[in-house]
């Protein structure tokens, strides 16, 4: 198609309106708290704020806390985006098999997404707490050394932090991979049968090829919903024991706390500038695997 | 075909969706008064459209999630059916609510009434410059203790509930103490002794939560009554102008450790790191542990757990000699926002409330001690009754410590409490290095703050 | 191995799996028909008896149906919003697949990193002259899930061949008629998942409606909750059945769209 009749088809204004919205109500929004973080800006002097150039991020990264958050969100991401992707490809491949009461199961993979955060830290806490489910599960099947206090140490609540999250997205990562899979057209894998492939050969040069595009959604959605979780960690952990759990987000929820807005959307516009750099290189890494039909 | 047109008229629905908001803004925008009172305008237009309808009058208030009693909302049910009067009431919840009151005063768009700790609202808030002077209603000349709401200036600009907020000590089931043949200890040593016995037979001796808010009233109870309330208000006067560090009070770094001391001799439960709230609540009502540290209102949800638990409560000092016992300023009540459109409205409606008419509704499911002399609080609850005697009906009681430095609270439960859990999870602080540690965040945060003197 | 064999691991393993899902649900929801002291507990035990009473008195007490009224109007409308703004972006950046496009691709992209920040937006609002509108809660909403929309909606027509799009313009077809008429159907499964995922987001959001709008006209189902939340007791059993009611229309939405999510889905489709 030439280029004139590109734009006669699919012209750009189309994209004015989301582009108008999404810009005004969010973008012009973050510039502002952008420009704000070089600021001393606070709650108590709202309309005030005097100029101090780099101190709020020297400040953070000096403070050790902070440090150990970004560690902890960059922790989580890598971990939970691997897990949702292996696991969500998992269950989409397992859903799409013909078995009676699949809708079933398809639907009750997906629910945990529908929750609030809110109420999966709640129920969590009830299951994970000293006598709570899992522990009395230990219990009862004579392993008693298993049991402990899951969310009172550091490495054992960080774990069950990225479980859960994967717990409550990898339905939602099989949805995505469940559609992606519809849209392979039938005929390769007909023909592909036809010359004796096996059904990991057909796998390895079909599926996951065509998946690409599933791949650097399922991919860019579940490392930047990493970077940003913030819901989870505060209803399962605050952020403890101590500071142990804290993520960039809950870090500047804790600034945003104290009323220090510039220390907070400091803090904010860190975060954002991590994310950007790690999505962009993904995606370019991932686009270039994709392939058209 | 049938899609296309579903397509169209849902297209043309946005447009004319998003041209009537187009249109709303641009009216409003040229009818406002002022850059800062244009959501104000918006909402007195809807109360005038209102009231020339129905003759009703409308106020708007903001009122934290865990103070929206059933009482309250009686006495505004009352109001609205007797009066014609509508409180339209935003509930925000407790976590956000301070953040959301500054927003909300700083931007010149607030609620006419605002509900918060009456007087700790006077130091976050400066007072004189975003709340109504009620110091001439006729409401004033009833109060019980008019020094409790009464800001620095002499002006009183909040109307409070009660008059004695609540008061902490230990809450105990009478029925586990029994078991472990133990009574009441007067002294901190036998406190200790009392913890021992308690631990022998099995039991958990105190029962302390996660939850950051909880262990800390050990320590600002007992701030409060090692220092003494004078020397208290020294030392908030001298620290906030960085005259003094926290570190220069050695009282304070002692009743850390005795605190620790308390976990290193094991007896709190071994999952205070992670247990819940909710854990501690029932682990008094059914008896798996013994005490409890915190407000009376502890106990009252105890019984709401359990209503068969057999609960007291009584007062300790860790420094021995000092019979007092420390109040939680925490009294609920409402502020009002200096240029509320509605002024007579709300003035109106306070007087009301002041009365036996509104004011008992308050207390029929939750009997309190009433601000207003005229006011019946209800029977004081079981439970309470030693420590009435002996303590408030004495006037034996002083503020906590928190109280004297009420604007750090923020502070306090992003560093200072998370190291009252922290210390003793990972045995790595004794008090000296738990308050040397908060002297670094509390310079960092008054620089951030930029208050003079740091 | 046989065909049925294989099966029967396929089940197996859904089921072992199933049960890691099943047990927090179920203690949600036997949860919200417990007594209070009961449901303090967390467990997994049934209640002794059913509390009704309890979804009685959420509903009396929770001002509920003003709720699922004013959550409907923001929801309805930001989504309808999501969605047609979404596509018609989503479309253009991946058909035009030119440096215009791409470059409102990682402008897309972008939102998905960024953080949406509560008091600018605030003060913007309020500047705006939208403050205690619907109309402030539901740009603001649409706007933070766009960039999810836009991006997914690009990568889904990527998977639809051309040729469809050309025959639709030998036909006349404009570019409008060929968004909503042609492409947007082929969509289904994508539209779909994105209907549901905004509405989720939006219907459970209660941060930006309670800073947006203060009146209580306004509020929306997910403060509810909040009313049986308070800061010293909480009545879990209250909190459970206000859950359930908050889920529910969400969950029967699911239920109702997830068919055509996966529409056309047959067994041959796909051989793992």
């Amino acid at each position: 198609m030439n280029k004139k009749l590109l734009s006669k088809v699919y012209p750009m204004w189309l994209g004015i309106p989301a582009g108008l919205v999404y810009t005004v109500f969010f973008i012009i929004p973050i510039i502002t708290a952008f420009f704000y973080s070089f600021t001393n800006w606070n709650m108590d002097q709202m309309d005030s704020p005097t100029f101090t150039g780099l101190t709020n991020f020297i400040n953070l990264f000096q403070d050790e806390i902070f440090l150990h958050s970004l560690w902890n969100t960059v922790l989580f991401a890598f971990s939970t985006t691997i897990l949702k992707t292996v696991v969500g490809l998992l269950l989409a491949l397992l859903i799409v098999q013909k078995f009676r009461g699949n809708s079933i199961f398809r639907t009750l993979f997906y629910l945990p997404c529908v929750l609030s955060c809110m109420i999966v830290g709640l129920l969590f806490t009830g299951i994970l707490k000293q006598d709570g489910l899992l522990n009395k599960f230990f219990i009862s099947i004579g392993q008693p050394n298993i049991a402990r206090d899951w969310l009172g140490s550091y490495g054992t609540a960080m774990f069950w932090i990225i479980i859960i999250e994967v717990w409550m997205w990898a339905g939602f990562t099989m949805f995505l991979f469940i559609s992606g899979l519809q849209s392979i057209p039938r005929e390769y894998y007909e023909s592909a049968q036809i010359d004796g492939a096996s059904t990991w050969m057909q796998f390895k040069k079909i599926t996951l090829p065509l998946l690409a595009p599933s791949f650097t959604v399922v991919v860019t959605f579940n490392i930047t919903g990493g970077l940003k979780v913030f819901d989870l960690v505060y209803s399962l952990t605050g952020g403890g024991p101590g500071f142990d759990t804290q993520v960039l987000s809950t870090y500047t929820y804790r600034a945003f706390g104290m009323g220090l807005l510039g220390k907070s959307s400091a803090s904010a516009m860190i975060l954002s500038l991590f994310i950007v750099g790690v999505t962009f290189a993904l995606n370019k890494f991932l686009r270039s695997k994709e392939v058209d039909i | 075909m049938k899609k296309r047109r579903v397509m169209a008229l849902l297209l043309s629905t946005l447009m004319v969706f998003s041209l009537a908001a187009c249109g709303t803004s641009g009216t409003s925008g040229t009818s406002g008064s002022g850059g800062d009172t244009q959501g104000e305008a918006s909402e007195t237009k809807e109360s005038e459209a209102k009231e020339e309808a129905g003759k009703t009058r409308k106020i708007t208030a903001l009122v934290q999630q865990s103070r929206n009693f059933d009482g309250l909302q009686n006495m505004i049910k009352k109001l609205e059916d007797e009066e014609n009067i509508k409180v339209d009431v935003q509930v925000v919840p407790d976590d956000e609510s301070l953040n959301m009151i500054k927003m909300k005063l700083n931007s010149g768009e607030s609620p006419d009434i605002i509900d918060y700790n009456v007087p700790a609202i006077y130091d976050i808030v400066n007072p004189e410059e975003n709340f109504a002077d009620m110091s001439n209603e006729d409401w004033v000349d009833k109060l019980k203790i008019p020094d409790n709401v009464t800001a620095d200036d002499g002006k009183i600009y909040g109307f409070p509930f009660l008059s004695v907020p609540g008061v902490h000590g230990f809450i105990y089931n009478k029925d586990v103490f029994e078991e472990c043949n133990v009574s009441v200890p007067t002294t901190w040593e036998e406190f200790l002794d009392v913890c021992q016995k308690i631990k022998d037979s099995g039991k958990t001796p105190i029962h302390m939560p996660k939850d950051t808010w909880v262990p800390q009233i050990l320590m600002t109870d007992n701030f409060a009554k090692a220092l003494g309330k004078d020397a208290v208000e020294d030392f908030s006067e001298k620290v906030m102008k960085n005259e003094a560090k926290w570190t220069d009070v050695p009282e304070l770094a002692e009743v850390i450790d005795q605190y620790l001391e308390l976990y290193e001799k094991g007896y709190i439960n071994t999952d205070f790191a992670s247990a819940t709230y909710d854990d501690s609540i029932l682990a008094v009502a059914e008896g798996n542990a013994a005490m409890h540290f915190n407000g009376d209102f502890f106990a009252a949800s105890v019984l709401e757990a359990n209503p068969d638990a057999n609960i007291g409560m009584f007062s300790m000092s860790m420094t021995d000699g000092v019979d007092v016992m420390t109040e939680n300023m925490s009294s609920a009540g409402f502020v009002v926002y200096k240029n509320s459109k509605n002024l007579d409205t709300v003035k109106e409606v306070l007087n009301l409330w002041s009365t036996p008419e509104y004011a008992n509704l308050y207390f029929e499911d939750r009997p309190a001690f009433p601000a207003m002399k005229d006011v019946d609080g209800g029977d004081v609850p079981e439970y309470l009754q030693d420590v009435n005697e002996k303590f408030i009906d004495s006037g034996k009681v002083i503020p906590e410590f928190n109280y004297s430095v009420m604007d750090l609270n923020s502070l306090f439960e992003s560093t200072l409490y998370v190291y009252y859990v922290d210390a003793p999870a990972k045995g790595n602080m004794n008090g000296q290095q738990v308050m040397e540690k908060f002297q670094g965040d509390f310079e960092q945060y008054m620089k951030d703050q930029g208050t003079e003197g740091f | 191995m046989t065909k049925k064999k294989n099966k029967f691991w396929i089940v197996l393993i859904v089921l072992l799996i199933s049960s890691v899902y099943i047990i927090p649900i179920l203690m949600m929801v036997f949860g919200s028909f417990k007594t209070q002291g009961e449901a303090l507990q967390m467990n997994l035990r049934l209640p002794k008896s059913f509390q009704w009473q309890n979804y009685r008195h959420v509903i009396e007490t929770g001002g509920i149906l003003r709720g699922y009224r004013n959550s409907f109007i923001i929801t309805v409308f930001s989504v309808i919003m999501v969605i047609i703004f979404g596509s018609m972006t989503g479309v253009i950046i991946s058909r035009r697949g030119d440096k215009k496009g791409r470059g409102l691709y990682y402008y897309f992209v972008f939102g998905l990193t960024a953080t949406m920040q509560m008091v600018t937006t605030y003060a913007l609002i309020l500047k705006l002259n939208l403050y205690g509108t619907y109309i402030s809660t539901i740009l603001v909403l649409t706007a933070i899930n766009l960039p999810f929309a836009v991006i997914t909606f690009s990568s889904y027509v990527k998977g639809i061949p051309r040729e469809i799009d050309e025959a639709a313009i030998v036909d006349g077809c404009n570019a409008f008629q060929l968004i909503f008429k042609i492409l947007l159907p082929i969509m289904k499964p994508i539209t779909i998942t994105n209907l549901i995922i905004a509405a989720i987001g939006i219907w459970n959001n209660f941060q930006i409606p309670l800073y947006l709008m203060s009146s209580s006209e306004k509020t929306t189902i997910p403060m509810m909750i909040f009313n049986f939340y308070g800061l010293y007791s909480r009545d879990w059993n209250y909190v459970f059945a206000a859950l359930v009611i908050t889920v529910l229309p969400i969950v029967i939405l699911y239920l109702c769209l997830q068919k055509y999510i996966v529409e056309g889905m047959t067994s041959g489709a796909v051989k793992g």
